[in-house]
């Protein structure tokens, strides 16, 4: 990754396992960024945005967030819709990651300015080769700083 | 219980209506038919009356006739004496040449009469009448021969009138008879003529009367059927009202079902994702713990060494192996009410097909299955065309051949037909094999998840049936199964030959 320390991958996943398993299979596929892994929304929200919600805090951060839709308190579009019409966040790319396929969400996800959406395999090989793959995709992407 | 009860009290009306009228109409019937027989009847007997009235008559001036013969012959007699002159004698003569005629007539008249009344015997009345021309002659033969005293006395000695008075008698009883016999037929006539009138009458009033009573009755029952007629209507709109309720929330339930088994075949997949990665990193971390125990320098013969040898080569690996065979396993479960789920969302789209064409492409699909067993599939044709939805047939029919070709029973060669036939608004196919069979016991079970039949000796999950009844129940059909259990199966569908009406309904 041509920015090893600055770039932190947020990961915003309610189950504790696939969280591991993501963070163990981009490990494995040589990325070795800091990955901050959030279980619910708020939490996650008031990190990327700064406690106020004003997104003035990270300022000079750079972010690359995992983003899985089934959230407990909210859904993954409303953080994605909040991060992309905030402008010191917008440009961040957001990775949907998510085991629903339909094709409505998915419009929908690109419509609000999602960066890439992967469905989760739901075979495990699959799933961590998927995985894995994204880890190697992680690692040659740019990433902009938050401004 | 009203709806049940409906068609029976209709048809009790419908009979007591009908033999009301049947009634009337018999009865009216037998009234013309009596008015028709009495008028005929009365009219022969008046015919007959006024016809004897007139023979009535006839006698009379036959027996009239007689007499004023009888005078007319005296007036002749007496002028001749009185003047000589032999043209006084001319209404003697003339009466003496027609009395046998009109005697003869008289005969006639008073045997043609009727027995009701007893003329006295015309031999009387011929019998005077001789005599008294008899006198006649004589008194004209004694003055023709000089003897005019002779004559005279002759007629004064009152013979001639005494004759005279006995055929005036005779012939004023006879017009008494006569009269009398006239006088009671013409009575009859008009007894006659006035029961024809009151019997008309009384029939014409009787035929008014039912008229009357048939049209209220036909007025009464034509409302009782408007009224049934109307309750029928709004029943059968309520009727209509419940199966689109129905109708409407089956179709809520099947989609709230496809919902669920999404939600849950969805929810059930991020913990197993879980239990299989973690399986996974389970395996690596006991291969690199097995290398490491491998690489020596331990004491084998150290039961703790070799318990560990043990744990680590043996159980281990057997628990992680039916750990992944089971999460294999329930994986693939999932996966397939996952599959089922999305059926009921993939959109159906209804077009014109020509299934013999459909039914090859479906053979083909499974022609590999069919060519290693040796199997046969044929279609008869013509079969029905069909407004239906080309991709849920493709995989019912696909799924049907697949099913037969699994189950043919190897002692015979596979045979499989695929039939079709129109009854109604359904298209009837049926897929009949000659293979296993299917038991009694399992025919609906077939129908269902993850339920299969027989000996459980072929590959599968018992998913396809399942998977068939869905499709066809989605297109608005149903499927049932035929089998002895030995010797065959026939799947039976029936489909609407049109779905699209059934798909405006359902999106109403």
């Amino acid at each position: 990754m041509p920015q090893p320390r600055t770039v932190t991958i947020v990961m915003i996943e309610d189950d504790e396992g696939h969280a591991r398993l993501i963070e163990k299979n981009i490990r494995r596929a040589g990325v070795t960024n800091e990955i901050l892994g959030f279980r619910d929304g708020t939490t996650a929200l008031a990190r990327l945005l700064g406690p106020d919600g004003s997104g003035v805090l990270p300022l000079g951060h750079a972010w690359l967030v995992l983003l899985d839709l089934n959230l407990p308190d909210m859904t993954g579009i409303d953080i994605l819709a909040r991060l992309k019409s905030n402008e010191h966040t917008r440009r961040s790319p957001v990775i949907v990651l998510t085991t629903t396929d339909d094709q409505r969400e998915i419009q929908r996800c690109y419509d609000l300015g999602a960066n890439v959406y992967i469905t989760k395999p739901l075979n495990y090989e699959s799933f961590a080769n998927a995985i894995r793959q994204l880890g190697l995709f992680l690692s040659v992407m740019q990433v902009p700083e938050a401004d | 219980m009203s709806q049940a009860n409906e068609p029976g009290l209709l048809k009790f009306v419908d009979r007591r209506f009908l033999g009301y009228n049947v009634l009337m109409a018999l009865v009216a019937a037998a009234i013309l038919l009596t008015i028709a027989v009495g008028s005929f009847v009365f009219g022969e007997r008046t015919q007959e009356q006024s016809a004897e009235a007139l023979r009535a008559a006839a006698t009379d001036r036959a027996a009239l006739a007689v007499l004023a013969s009888l005078v007319d012959a005296e007036t002749g007699q007496r002028g001749w004496l009185l003047t000589g002159d032999d043209d006084y004698l001319k209404p003697y003569t003339d009466a003496r040449t027609h009395f046998p005629g009109q005697l003869e007539q008289f005969r006639l008249q008073v045997e043609r009469l009727s027995n009701d009344v007893t003329i006295p015997d015309p031999a009387r009345l011929e019998d005077v009448a001789r005599r008294k021309f008899d006198e006649l002659a004589q008194t004209l033969a004694l003055a023709r021969t000089g003897d005019r005293d002779g004559a005279f006395a002759l007629v004064r000695s009152d013979v001639g009138i005494t004759l005279m008075d006995e055929a005036r008698a005779y012939v004023a009883q006879v017009l008494a008879l006569t009269d009398g016999l006239r006088l009671r037929r013409i009575e009859q006539m008009r007894a006659s003529a006035r029961l024809l009138t009151v019997l008309t009458s009384l029939g014409v009033v009787t035929i008014l009367v039912l008229s009357v009573l048939a049209i209220l009755l036909i007025t009464h029952h034509t409302r009782e059927l408007e009224v049934a007629r109307r309750d029928l209507a709004r029943s059968n709109e309520a009727l209509e009202h419940r199966v689109r309720d129905r109708t409407r929330e089956l179709l809520g339930v099947n989609a709230e079902v496809q919902r669920y088994a999404y939600i849950v075949s969805h929810d059930l997949r991020a913990p197993l994702v879980n239990i299989m990665g973690f399986t996974s990193e389970l395996e690596t971390a006991t291969s690199r713990f097995s290398t490491f125990l491998h690489r020596g320098g331990f004491d084998r013969t150290d039961p703790i060494v070799a318990d560990v040898h043990e744990a680590v080569d043996v159980d281990i690996p057997e628990a992680l192996g039916f750990i992944r065979t089971s999460t294999t396993r329930m994986d693939a479960l999932i996966n397939e009410i996952l599959k089922l789920s999305r059926l009921g969302r993939v959109p159906l789209v209804p077009e014109a097909i020509v299934m013999e064409t459909l039914l090859r492409d479906c053979i083909a699909t499974v022609q590999h299955r069919l060519d290693a067993g040796g199997a046969t599939a044929m279609v008869i044709s013509p079969l029905p065309r069909i407004v239906s939805d080309a991709n849920s047939l493709n995989q019912i029919f696909t799924n049907l051949l697949d099913n037969a070709a699994k189950y043919f029973d190897p002692a015979r060669p596979g045979r499989i037909v695929i039939r079709g036939r129109t009854e109604g608004a359904n298209a009837i196919f049926s897929v009949e094999d000659n293979g296993r069979g299917i038991a009694a016991g399992d025919h609906e079970r077939i129908f269902e998840l993850f339920r299969r039949s027989g000996a459980q000796d072929r590959p599968g999950e018992g998913i396809g049936l399942a998977h068939v009844r869905s499709l066809v129940r989605r297109l608005g059909g149903d499927i049932g199964v035929v089998s002895d259990g030995s010797t065959g199966t026939i799947f039976r569908l029936i489909l609407p030959i049109d779905l699209r009406p059934r798909l405006k309904k359902d999106t109403a």
